[in-house]
């Protein structure tokens, strides 16, 4: 005689033949993504890094990014050195952003 | 292909993530494809082949997302919960999973006897399928799952006592089927 606790443990513990499921599963299997790479990172921060250099030499004369601290520290957030530093710090926090997910 | 016994599943996993190893893998379903094959088979009324389509996706959901394994659990632990998951999301793609349903049946009559030595797994299977969601979740999550009642509390994302309501109804409800007692008024 078998309690219902003994067929639900037995029903639960039963060996079902493979029957070939394993191999279908591993068929299947995507290819796993390209674990993360330093090179990545440097691409990503390094490009950022340009394009924010670029950014500051092409900058209208007078423009500079302590200029643009400055102006920060006072609260004038509108000015073009403030707007640069700003778009600067937005790029690299959004480059930071990509590869954390990545991760 | 036997399963490797001198291998752990922690060994067969650190494979996987440090070399990418497949074999490793295929060695990991192997030895749990039958716990997690069953209780989608459970968990689908019997509907067999659908229940080995969730598995497969189960397998593959698992391979993407094993660097998120948290080897403070058990590896079945973590594959029941992705295989609960994929049932549930493929049930509600044709119908409502009520999963913390109120049932308003009468308890049923709680046969302590033994069951007959004519209660078979099939029997099971069939009773099983007779439960309502929640019932069956519950079971599942427990007795298959081998989870504790507050595990499976938070996996199936019900309140505690809802699980162990269900679990006692779902008990008694198994052991009348099973034995043909009647429902009392």
């Amino acid at each position: 005689m078998k309690t219902l606790e003994q067929l639900l443990v037995d029903d639960a513990h039963a060996t079902m033949p493979d029957d070939g499921f394993s191999a279908r599963v591993l068929h299947t299997l995507p290819r796993r993504a390209p674990r993360h790479l330093p090179w990545k990172a440097a691409l990503i921060l390094g490009s950022t890094a340009l394009g924010s250099v670029l950014a500051a030499l092409l900058a209208p004369s007078g423009t500079t990014a302590m200029q643009g601290v400055l102006d920060l520290a006072t609260a004038r957030y509108f000015t073009p050195g403030a707007l640069a530093v700003l778009g600067t710090a937005i790029t690299l926090a959004v480059a930071g952003a990509v590869l954390a997910a990545d991760e | 292909m036997p399963p490797d016994a001198s291998q752990t599943d922690a060994d067969l996993i650190l494979a996987v993530l440090e070399r990418d190893d497949r074999r490793a893998y295929g060695q990991l379903v192997l030895r749990h494809q039958s716990l997690v094959r069953t209780v989608l088979r459970r968990l689908t009324k019997g509907d067999h082949a659908l229940a080995d389509d969730i598995a497969q996706e189960t397998f593959v959901l698992a391979w993407r997302n094993l660097k998120h394994f948290r080897f403070e659990a058990r590896f079945s632990t973590w594959l029941y919960r992705i295989a609960f998951n994929a049932w549930q999301s493929e049930a509600r793609k044709k119908r409502e999973v009520l999963l913390d349903d109120p049932d308003d049946a009468p308890m049923l009559e709680d046969v302590s006897a033994d069951l007959p030595d004519t209660a078979s797994r099939i029997d099971l299977e069939r009773a099983l399928a007779t439960l309502s969601d929640g019932e069956r979740s519950a079971i599942a999550a427990c007795y298959y799952g081998d989870l504790s009642h507050e595990e499976a509390a938070k996996t199936l994302g019900i309140p505690l006592g809802t699980v162990k309501t269900h679990i006692l109804r779902a008990k008694a409800k198994l052991r009348a089927r099973l034995t043909g007692a009647k429902e009392t008024p």
